[in-house]
């Protein structure tokens, strides 16, 4: 797993192409030509970071919600939810988009029909430039939550219980629990989660082929679609290792970000 | 203790790494790469059990097929691969299915793992300039012979450096068909004018456009029904049509560079946004339009050929007509994009004998008949003259049989979109398709013209100087 | 305060009735879909309930493809993948959540660096040295590559950080070696989160798809996927088909999934280190 790595960063600094055997070096060309003549880049740059910034927050304050919230219920009903909870990571992507299509579908979908209970006008959710990317990213969340929540529970799972009964003895409540106890014994986990969200999102791509490809104009064009487009459709494996070189950056750069922010509340 | 862990840790570590660069075959990669011969090493070491096979079939000389996997497809070569076997003294065929098939043909070519024959409709001129391909040999089909059996616009891309490296079976065009929803006609209560079906179609496009806009429904601003629909690859094949049918073109005599900015290309520009936005649009600009017309909620669009065979299976019991477009243009001739489709491929990396049993099979596949019977069965057009004669069909209702027939009498007016590009689906279906998408939002023409002249030159150079 | 603690229970239940509602849509309507044709599916507005339950759909499947052949396929090399995965992927994280060596940190992130590459870009090199290994179109390349599992080892790594180094020091004072405190003390610690990676690992290998096509070429080895994307190509997609195929390709990660969640609650233990 880690030889390819290099074999990509070799590759982004050649006009390597899947047809042919030869290659030459070009240096730098593939990134020049990134930032410089592809205008379509910093379009789908841009979107990927709004879609993150979507997707990632949500993410983890739901996926953390509801492994509290499972693992509050004590019942049998515990297993049941998070069983269903998991169901959208099981099921085919294509049925879950055909759903969701249907949902935001403007004339006979179900969430305008709810709308227009409350007298509001029907929208065009993926049809409409500026509301496509958020609707998209609602689907990501949505399908991502309850594997989170898996991890998350297996951690609260792991608390040592005597720590709570310790923490009832000094008379702290439901919440005080949670944020004295449960949420800073499973932060290394939650950091997890943060990294996983941030990695998945920036690589947000199967709702996005499916729904709108992009559509419409450019207004959910990311870049993992971009990358697909022009780098691994059209066998140009230079400019695709080039620009997933810089997308690797990028989370990287997130990432370590996140990594701060979490040691800093170690402290 | 501590001097344990980390002995213990190390060896763990190096296990790890070990295990993750993928043994020791893995640095090995590199040395090979810079030097192709080590891979045809692999190559034929990959075929010695071949040898041995081929005796136990009694000389028979075994070929690897590859092609997509899909029912229709699956289906017809099945039956003509057993058919080629069952009559072929000296050839057996093995053929293989795959779904995502450019994906798999790609990926094999690069690592040089590609099949003895394939079929495909990918460009095929990066293969033939990495010397990849076998040039159609002279025992299965000469020059002169290729230009008698097929048209002119099937044969263009898939010739270099002054060789054919392709046996087409498919003029592939994109937008010369209009179908009708006769169903939602009924429902509307509209009539189709009497004339389209003795004239296979509209005159002009005015009397479509005033058809189409009274099929149009909106909701304000917003299209709930299209009159005219346009479905994906269509759509951007139509701007290249458009420059032509207003006597512009955006090749150029040298075929070394595309001239986006001018001034048939901005009066094209201006027509598709006409027709998607604003008062007089027809068609909605959302994203998969094929589902619309087979869902009903498009009650006609624009296509190719292939739809027709579709419906069979997307839209079954589907009422529906099909007609030729006129041309967009008052006057003009109704041009519109045709290339060279499907067509089989022989590997150069193989022994002669193979090659030449590659051809054999190459050309049993590749007679009039055959390709009749392919075209039928999968709603292609043949990239062979001499094919469908004579076919019957009803003028009266839509049928495969009509749309291949009266697709056939327009396809002189076929152009090839650039295959001198050296990789002319990147720039109408990649470049073009963004910035016409862009276009739509935006509105803004002179930039979208200016990029798609930029980035296609930008890529035509590339591939020119590598 | 019990009662307060009685609504606030009954509230979280509400909410996640809620919510489950929701997650479980699709499957049901996934369910539904595959007893529908071709047309009725596609229908905008779509039906709910099917018109008439095609029962044919399932039967169709088995003529169009070796769908059990397929599904042993995937399943006996997921089986692999997942038990080799873990062992992996338990042993990397414990190194890199409790050793300490020169580089660790840089290892760790080259690594996770790794896991942010695109998995289409990556590929094209992986296969290629397949190739040179001759390793294609053979069992190997269905498993070998699956070993490894970066994702298991940052997840493996981020629960064994939060045990306490106390419990190692206890379990060396009592005299256990290296391997038997990682099997009889740290594994069973982190039970929940194997059996959590267990899911995860066999889905991700039973559900790939790319890899498996770009490497085999022979009908025998080919894996579940692989056969249902037969089903959808540009031109042509047999919707009905594909739904009934994704139905009773769920059905082995349901199994795995409940086998591995009565591990969920096991290994709550930590308390009980002697010393």
């Amino acid at each position: 797993m880690i030889l390819p790595i290099f074999n990509v960063v070799f590759y982004s600094f050649t006009n390597s192409h899947m047809a042919y055997s030869d290659w030459k070096f070009v240096g730098f060309e593939q990134y020049i030509k990134m930032f410089t003549k592809d205008t379509l880049f910093p379009i789908a740059i841009w979107n990927t970071i709004k879609s993150v910034l979507i997707i990632v927050p949500f993410t983890v304050v739901l996926s953390v919600t509801l492994a509290l919230g499972i693992h509050a219920v004590k019942s049998k009903l515990n297993k049941f939810f998070t069983f269903v909870y998991f169901l959208p990571s099981i099921i085919s992507m294509v049925a879950i988009c055909m759903v969701w299509k249907w949902l935001y579908h403007e004339q006979y979908g179900i969430i305008n029909a709810f709308l227009g209970l409350f007298g509001i006008s029907a929208q065009k959710f993926l049809g409409s430039s500026s509301q496509a990317l958020f609707c998209l990213c609602v689907i990501q969340v949505w399908a991502l939550i309850g594997y989170y929540a898996v991890i998350l529970v297996a951690a609260i799972r792991g608390i040592d219980l005597s720590l709570y009964e310790a923490a009832e003895v000094d008379g702290a409540n439901g919440w005080r629990k949670i944020f004295f106890i449960t949420l800073p014994l499973i932060r290394q986990n939650i950091f997890f989660v943060c990294i996983m969200a941030t990695t998945q999102a920036f690589m947000f791509f199967t709702p996005v082929k499916v729904l709108t490809d992009g559509m419409p104009g450019t207004s959910t064009y990311v870049l993992m679609l971009h990358i697909m487009n022009r780098g691994i459709n059209n066998s140009d494996i230079a400019y695709a290792s080039a620009m997933s070189l810089i997308l690797m950056m990028i989370i990287l750069v997130f990432s370590l970000i996140q990594r701060l922010v979490i040691r800093k509340d170690n402290d | 203790m501590k001097k344990r862990n980390r002995i213990i840790a190390l060896l763990m570590v190096t296990a790890l790494t070990g295990a993750s660069l993928l043994g020791c075959g893995g640095s090995d990669d590199k040395g090979s790469e810079k030097n192709p011969p080590a891979s045809d090493n692999g190559k034929t070491e990959q075929d010695a059990p071949k040898d041995e096979s081929q005796e136990v079939k009694q000389g028979k000389t075994e070929i690897t097929f590859w092609t997509q996997d899909s029912t229709t497809y699956m289906g017809w070569f099945k039956e003509a691969v057993e058919q080629f076997n069952a009559q072929s003294e000296t050839v057996q065929v093995n053929a293989e299915y795959f779904p995502n098939f450019s994906d798999k043909l790609s990926q094999a070519f690069a690592a040089d793992q590609q099949p003895d024959v394939a079929f495909t409709w990918q460009g095929i001129t990066p293969w033939a300039k990495a010397g990849k391909l076998a040039p159609v040999s002279e025992e299965c089909l000469t020059k002169e012979e290729m230009e008698a059996q097929f048209y002119e616009g099937a044969l263009k891309n898939k010739l270099y450096d002054g060789q054919y490296y392709c046996v087409p079976a498919e003029i592939n065009v994109e937008s010369p068909s209009l179908f009708v929803n006769m169903d939602l006609l009924d429902k509307m209560e509209k009539e189709l004018p009497a004339s389209w079906i003795e004239n296979n179609g509209p005159a002009t496009w005015e009397e479509l456009e005033q058809f189409a806009k009274e099929l149009t429904i909106k909701d304000g601003d917003s299209i709930t029904q299209s009159g005219l629909a346009y479905v994906y690859s269509s759509w951007e094949a139509m701007f290249p049509s458009l420059i032509w049918q207003y006597g512009g073109d955006y090749r150029d005599e040298e075929n070394k560079v595309v001239h986006f900015d001018t001034e048939e290309a901005r009066k094209a520009a201006e027509f598709m946004l006409k027709y998607c936005k604003g008062e007089d649009a027809i068609s909605d600009s959302g994203t998969s339009r094929y589902d619309l017309f087979t869902q009903g909620t498009a009650a006609m669009c624009v296509g190719a050929p292939w739809y027709a065979s579709s419906f069979d299976t997307d839209a079954e019991g589907l009422n529906y007509q099909v007609f030729n477009m006129p041309a967009f243009v008052d006057g003009a001739n109704p041009y519109h994009v045709a290339t060279g489709g499907w067509g089989y491929i022989v590997s150069s990396k193989t022994d002669e004998s193979v090659q030449k049993a590659a051809w054999e099979f190459v050309k049993y596949m590749t007679t009039t008949e055959m390709t009749e019977s392919w075209a039928l069965g999968t709603g292609a057009l043949s990239a062979d003259k001499n094919a469908f004669a004579n076919l019957q069909y009803d003028p009266n209702v839509g049928s495969v049989e009509k749309c291949i027939a009266i697709t056939t009498e327009v396809l002189q007016y076929g152009q090839e979109d650039g295959a001198y590009t050296l990789d002319a689906s990147q720039l109408l279906y990649t470049i073009c398709r963004q910035q016409l998408r862009q276009m739509l939002e935006n509105g803004d023409i002179d930039t979208a013209l200016k990029t798609m002249e930029a980035e296609g030159n930008d890529m035509i150079d590339a591939n020119l100087n590598r | 305060m019990s009662k307060n603690g009685k609504l606030g229970k009954a509230v979280v239940v509400l909410l996640l009735s809620l919510g489950a509602v929701t997650m479980i849509f699709p499957f049901i309507w996934m369910l539904l879909s595959s007893f529908k044709g071709q047309m009725e599916l596609l229908r905008m507005p779509p039906t709910f309930w099917p018109e008439r339950f095609r029962w044919e759909n399932y039967r169709e499947i088995f003529e169009v493809m070796p769908f059990f052949k397929y599904f042993a396929n995937s399943i006996v090399t997921a089986l692999l993948n997942t038990f080799v995965g873990i062992l992996t992927s338990a042993l990397s994280g414990y190194v890199f959540a409790k050793y300490r060596f020169k580089g660790k940190e840089l290892i760790f992130w080259i690594m996770i660096a790794c896991m942010m590459i695109p998995y289409d870009t990556l590929m094209i090199p992986l296969y290629k040295i397949m190739v040179k290994l001759h390793w294609t179109n053979t069992y190997l390349v269905l498993t070998i590559p699956f070993f490894v599992n970066i994702f298991g080892l940052f997840m493996m790594r981020q629960f064994m950080e939060s045990i306490p180094n106390d419990y190692i020091e206890a379990a060396e004072i009592d005299g256990c070696g290296q391997y038997k405190t990682f099997f009889r003390v740290i594994f069973p610690m982190v039970k929940p989160a194997v059996a959590a990676l267990v899911i995860f690992i066999f889905m991700g290998s039973y559900n790939s798809f790319l890899w498996p096509l770009i490497n085999v070429n022979s009908r025998e080895l080919f894996t579940l996927p692989i056969g249902m994307a037969s089903l959808t190509t540009d031109k042509k997609s047999e919707f009905e088909l594909l739904m009934a195929a994704s139905t009773m390709a769920v059905i082995p990660i349901f199994a795995v999934f409940c086998v591995a969640q009565k591990h969920f609650v096991a290994g709550l233990t930590m308390g009980g280190v002697k010393g």
